[in-house]
């Protein structure tokens, strides 16, 4: 994984929040994640192949999505399978991003809503994993970062 | 030939049925001609007939005067003068219009009726055998009658034939009287026989030309037997040939099939390519849409370029198939899950058609297999050659001291990383301030890098230097942000690799460290060699020379989980030695000094403490050159420095990021080391003293408890050894 590809892929969430929401999302320091770390609620896988093999995925807290759902549905109460549907819209529009941007050398798979599957995300990814902390609103969430 | 029964088969074969059917079906039509035929001619005798009789009784009904016919139906008096004038009336009517008979008759009930005036013969004819009033049972064309008096409309009945009279056919006109009731109805027996004749022969000559073409339907039938046989034989052999071609696309594992201009897969194709597509229904499917699904966009635009000049015929093949950009290729295949399956494939593209190039004749061979077994072997051979290399790089070191380098430097890479992933508190502040963080990072980065150096493992010990640079790169920086720690983590990232690497090779390797490495000669000892190289190896890169003489440390038996410290200080104390102590030969030469300078480790036991002494003879410390580096690298404030005694301006040499060396590389001038020494130091509950006379020599006093350091056995053997 290149500093370029993690730039590019990065800035594609970054302006992702700033485009829907007008505040801006801030990255925080990237450090690489342990079989033991754990992903938030929810989250949304994108795999990774061609040029590079591998995947992405966007991890968030219910209190980050709420807030977040309030700028895209204009409604913050959400149940569990309205969050599990944002977060997935939110990676498949990153996902549909991240074509226009990798799309020549990459393919970029369709997004899937993980439960708790942290076993499957493992699988996708490929080592060394980045975690990219994704500071937004006063809420964190993770990006992640996994290519060959 | 003509025979569709394989061998063992039963029932009625092929040709016999058609000839069966054949006839049935001859005989049938003749039969149905021949019905129709006789329907239409009794029909149309019939109608002809009636058109001829119905006027006539109309006529002769016109004759008749309706009241004086009710009066004379009533008296039957053949005295009356209407009955023999309209009888001969009648008479002359049947002469002149050629009817056979013409009659009238009143009713008496439904089915007998009486006839009044009949106009068949004249009066003395021995034939008019139906006088005024008699009767007669009308039953067998009451219905004619029924509807002509009922309806008040002339009717007809049905021909009839009968051996005194031939084929004849009756019309009916009613008699009304002046109420406008019907009081009997005018008869005319009209002799059909001539029309019948007529209709009768024309009919035969449609019979028989009928059979005459039946005779040559007959005879036609052999040759067309002959020829359906023959094309019986033909569908039979295409049928085999199609059910041929179609077993071999069943049963071939590459990839069939015809495309079109319009870049259409055609209606057959083998099954192995609806699993190459990974897609059912293949038959009219847009070869650029099923393209697309499995390859990035490049190859796609590619692809289309190729398809569009396959198909134009002015461009030589040659030149064309040169550019098929499918040759080989991997296709990726979404699987819904996150994750994609990969395929090797290669197309081979064929022209179809004479001049105008009407389809491409595509075979995809599917090598996965292959090239994932290929892939497999070429990347196990590049991590055996990738180990191997990295073997012969680290064989020079005892296993047992690698297991503890790899675990010493997992406790600094883990403190790295922890220290990056805590720092998600201090992101979230206006300007977080990175400092400690990044000197944490360098400490642990450095410490590892001295193992690294002192166990001879250049290539990792290049890779922390790499580190050290990224995390001075932030430090120099105006306001880091995360994005600028980007470089820090990649560098760090491929230092985990290196690590881990390591941990697989020693793994692997360590069930052979008998063979190998021998017994091994302990830790100790394993750190004095690996100290001495260290030090040759680092004079050597300045251009110095060094000895290194370490006496008192075999005797010592350091609790494991201490090793790591006590080697951190004395790695540091010998590099700072080597780069800040030790002069050039020339210096020293030209100040009375042996060329080659002298670095004394010693290490002895007190009551309770443990005293390491590292000692130099070299250039000695020159606080005034620290103050003022100090001062310019911003540790401290020239006011405060003014103050500083002696002690005070050489212990400054232990503050973090300070260094004396004009530039930063491998060794020195990131002013880590001796920083790492103070926190060492610490952890061991130690205290330390420095000595120094300028031009003379430097000595490091270090002193820790003995309390949790040593394992007291072997110290006390030892005392009294």
């Amino acid at each position: 994984m290149t500093e370029t590809e993690l730039k590019a892929t990065i800035k594609i969430v970054t302006e992702y929040f700033l485009n829907i929401t007008n505040i801006p999302a801030v990255m925080g320091l990237p450090y690489i994640k342990k079989d033991t770390d754990l992903a938030f609620a929810y989250t949304g896988l994108i795999g990774i192949s061609g040029a590079r093999r591998g995947g992405v995925y966007y991890t968030a807290g219910k209190e980050l999505l709420a807030d977040f759902a309030q700028f895209i549905l204009g409604e913050e109460t959400l149940d569990e399978d309205a969050l599990n549907d944002l977060v997935g819209e939110m990676t498949n529009t990153i996902a549909g991003n991240m074509r226009e941007v990798f799309g020549a050398t990459f393919l970029i798979s369709v997004p899937i809503v993980l439960r708790g599957q942290i076993d499957t995300i493992s699988m996708r990814l490929k080592p060394p994993v980045f975690i990219i902390p994704i500071n937004w609103n006063e809420h964190t969430s993770h990006l992640a970062i996994g290519l060959e | 030939m003509f025979s569709r029964k394989g061998k063992g088969q039963k029932g009625v074969s092929f040709k016999l049925q058609f000839n069966l059917f054949f006839i049935f079906f001859a005989v049938a039509l003749y039969s149905v001609i021949l019905i129709t035929a006789l329907q239409q001619f009794t029909g149309i005798t019939e109608t002809i007939s009636a058109r001829l009789g119905i006027p006539i009784a109309i006529q002769a009904a016109d004759l008749i005067d309706g009241d004086a016919f009710e009066r004379l139906s009533q008296t039957l008096d053949i005295q009356d003068p209407y009955y023999e004038q309209t009888r001969l009336e009648l008479w002359a009517k049947k002469e002149s219009s050629g009817c056979l008979y013409l009659y009238t008759m009143a009713p008496v009930s439904d089915t007998v009726y009486r006839y009044i005036i009949d106009g068949s013969a004249p009066i003395e004819d021995p034939n008019d055998f139906s006088p005024l009033g008699t009767e007669e049972d009308i039953s067998n064309y009451s219905q004619y009658v029924k509807q002509t008096m009922e309806t008040q409309t002339p009717q007809s009945s049905r021909i009839d034939y009968s051996p005194e009279w031939g084929w004849v056919i009756t019309a009916y006109a009613p008699i009304i009287n002046s109420k406008g009731e019907s009081v009997g109805f005018a008869g005319c027996d009209f002799r059909a026989e001539n029309v019948y004749q007529q209709l009768w022969s024309r009919l035969l000559r449609q019979l028989a030309v009928s059979l005459v073409f039946m005779i040559l339907g007959l005879i036609g039938h052999r040759y067309l037997v002959s020829r359906v046989d023959n094309m019986m034989d033909s569908i039979q052999k295409g049928s085999i040939e199609i059910k041929e071609y179609l077993n071999i696309l069943e049963n071939v594992s590459d990839g069939l099939f015809l495309l079109d201009s319009s870049l259409r897969i055609g209606p057959y194709y083998s099954t192995s390519l609806e699993t190459i597509f990974n897609r059912k229904n293949l038959a009219g499917a847009d070869i650029n849409e099923i393209l697309n699904s499995f390859l990035d966009k490049k190859s796609q635009m590619a692809a289309e370029e190729f398809f569009d000049a396959a198909f134009k015929s002015n461009i030589g093949w040659r030149y064309v198939s040169r550019l098929n950009p499918l040759k080989e290729i991997i296709a990726y295949f979404d699987n819904q899950d996150g994750g994609f399956t990969e395929r090797h494939l290669q197309f081979d593209f064929r022209r179809l058609g004479d001049k105008k190039v009407e389809r491409l004749f595509v075979v995809v061979h599917d090598t996965t297999e292959q090239k994932k077994l290929t892939e497999e072997v070429e990347k196990t051979r590049n991590e055996n050659r990738h180990e191997m290399e990295m073997l012969q790089n680290i064989l020079h070191v005892d296993p047992n001291t690698l297991l503890a380098f790899l675990e010493s430097a997992k406790q600094d890479s883990d403190a790295i990383n922890e220290g990056l992933r805590s720092a998600e508190q201090l992101t979230s502040g206006a300007s977080p301030d990175y400092h400690i963080l990044l000197n944490t990072i360098f400490r642990h980065s450095h410490s590892l890098k001295g193992d690294a150096e002192l166990l001879d493992l250049a290539f990792l010990a290049d890779q922390a230097e790499d580190l050290e640079q990224k995390v001075m790169a932030i430090r120099d920086a105006k306001n880091p942000t995360g994005e600028d720690f980007l470089p820090l983590t990649l560098s760090f990232s491929g230092l985990l690799s290196i690590l881990e690497t390591l941990n697989t090779i020693i793994t692997k390797w360590f069930r052979l460290s008998d063979t190998f490495w021998g017994a091994g000669g302990g830790e100790i000892n394993f750190l004095r060699d690996s100290l001495t190289k260290m030090a040759l190896r680092l004079a050597a890169r300045y251009g110095k020379e060094v000895d290194l003489i370490i006496a008192g440390l075999e005797d010592q038996n350091f609790k494991p989980d201490k090793h790591k410290a006590i080697r951190d200080i004395l790695v540091q104390l010998v590099r700072n030695s080597v780069y800040h102590g030790i002069e050039m030969p020339e210096a020293r030469k030209l100040s009375g000094k042996n060329e080659c300078g002298r670095i004394e480790i010693q290490a002895s036991i007190t009551a309770d403490n443990l005293r390491i002494v590292c000692r130099d003879d070299g250039g000695g410390i020159d606080g005034e050159a620290i103050k003022n580096q100090a001062i310019q690298g911003g540790i401290i404030a020239k006011e405060a420095a003014e103050t500083m005694n002696e002690r005070e301006k050489i212990m400054l040499i232990f503050h973090p990021g300070f260094s004396t060396a004009e530039s930063s590389d491998l060794t020195a001038g990131k002013g880590v080391g001796l920083s790492l020494v103070k926190s060492r130091v610490k952890e061991l509950r130690g205290k330390f003293s420095i000595k120094s006379r300028k031009g003379h020599y430097t000595e490091f006093i270090l002193t820790f408890p003995l309390e949790g350091l040593i394992n007291r056995a072997k110290t006390i053997n030892a005392t009294v050894s």
